[in-house]
C-alpha cells in the first residue's frame, strides 16, 4: 500500500505551522526544509526551541536533553565550522528543518539562523565563514532515532 | 525509551535573495554538499558575467588579496576552460551555449577538512512551453549541462 501525500499533516509549533511534504512514497518519509529565515520561525534560545521541537516530536525523555545537543557543537567542531558558535549562545533561533520517516521512525529538525558579517551576540563574535566561504546562515541537524520502535511515543 | 543521537549542519548561501542549503551529514566530518534537484529549480545567476562575481563574493579568500581584479582573472580562466572543450565534437556545441545564456547554481561543495571549494555553472536546455531539448550530446538530448569549478587551498 502506498502513502498519498495527504497523508503528510501540516503541524503546528506555538504559532508556527509546518507544512511536510511527502518527499519518497516508498520510503513515507514526510519533510519540510525553510526556505528563507524569516521571524515567523523563531523558537527562542537553542535549549528552549530544542525543548519545544523534542516534545513536539514525542522525544522529550531519557536521553534526548538539549544541554547534551547544544554540547555537539564542541570546541574542536567550532574550529573547523566557527558559525555554530551561535548555539553556546541565547540568541533566538529558528526552525529550519522538520522530517519524519514514518516507515524506520527516524525524526529529524534544524535550529538555524541567518548570519550577517561582524555579528556579535553578548561579546560573543559569530564568525560568517567557513573556511574561505562568506555564509548567510548555519543551522544544527539533530536526528533521532529510536532504539526500540515497540513503546515509541509519537505526538506529530 | 532510548534513541541514537547523530547531529549535522547546514550552512546557507543567499543568491539574490534566494537561498541553498550546504548540508554536512556529519558534524565532526563537516562536507557541506549542495546539489540542485533539477536544472529547472535551480537558483538562477544570470550571464557568465554576473555569475563569476556572485559566487567569488561568497569566496573571497580563494581569490587572494587583489579581491576585484583576481575575480576578473578567475571569470578569464573559467572562460578559456569553457572556451577550451569548445572543440571537442559533441559536447562543443553545447558547451558554447554556455557562453551567451543564463546560468544556474547546480552544485556547490565546501570541504573545510580537504580544504577543497567547488562550485558548478549550469545551464538549462529544456523549453518551458514544449518540456523537450534541442541540445544533443551525440544521438542522446539532454536537458542541461554543468561545469564544474574545483579550488584547492594551497
Amino acid at each position: 500500500m502506498t502513502q498519498k501525500s495527504s497523508e503528510c499533516r501540516t503541524i503546528t509549533i506555538g504559532t508556527i505551522e509546518i507544512p511536510l511534504k511527502l518527499s519518497a512514497i516508498y520510503k513515507k518519509i514526510c519533510e519540510w526544509h525553510l526556505d528563507k529565515f524569516e521571524k515567523k520561525y523563531l523558537l527562542g534560545a537553542p535549549k528552549e526551541a530544542i525543548k519545544i521541537i523534542s516534545q513536539k516530536l514525542g522525544v522529550a525523555s531519557k536521553g534526548v536533553e538539549p544541554e547534551k545537543m547544544i554540547g555537539a557543537v564542541n570546541e574542536s567542531v567550532l574550529k573547523t565550522v566557527p558559525p555554530l558558535k551561535i548555539f553556546t549562545t541565547n540568541y533566538n533561533v529558528a526552525i529550519t528543518d522538520f522530517v519524519i520517516n514514518n516507515e524506520t521512525k527516524q525524526k529529524k529538525f534544524g535550529i538555524g539562523w541567518s548570519i550577517s558579517k561582524e555579528m556579535e551576540i553578548n561579546s560573543i563574535k559569530i564568525a560568517n565563514k567557513i573556511g574561505p566561504i562568506q555564509i548567510d546562515g548555519v543551522a544544527l541537524l539533530v536526528e533521532v532515532t529510536p532504539k526500540d520502535n515497540a513503546d515509541e511515543q509519537n505526538n506529530v | 525509551m532510548n534513541y541514537d543521537m547523530t547531529y549535522g549542519a547546514t550552512a546557507y548561501l543567499t543568491f539574490d535573495k534566494r537561498q541553498i542549503a550546504l548540508t554536512a551529514e556529519d558534524i565532526k566530518k563537516p562536507v557541506f554538499i549542495y546539489h540542485a534537484e533539477s536544472f529547472n529549480s535551480a537558483v538562477s545567476l544570470g550571464t557568465l558575467e554576473n555569475a563569476i562575481p556572485r559566487i567569488g563574493g561568497k569566496v573571497g579568500n580563494i581569490l587572494g588579496d587583489k579581491g576585484a581584479d583576481n575575480k576578473y582573472e578567475l571569470e578569464n580562466k573559467i572562460r578559456k576552460e569553457i572556451e577550451s572543450v569548445q572543440k571537442i565534437e559533441f559536447v562543443g556545441p553545447a558547451v558554447q551555449v554556455i557562453l551567451g545564456n543564463d546560468l544556474v547554481i547546480t552544485d556547490f561543495v565546501i570541504n573545510t577538512q580537504d580544504k577543497v571549494y567547488e562550485f558548478g555553472l549550469g545551464l538549462r536546455f529544456i523549453d518551458q512551453t514544449t518540456g523537450e531539448s534541442k541540445y544533443k550530446l551525440g544521438p542522446v538530448s539532454f536537458d542541461g549541462i554543468s561545469v564544474l569549478v574545483k579550488a584547492r587551498e594551497k
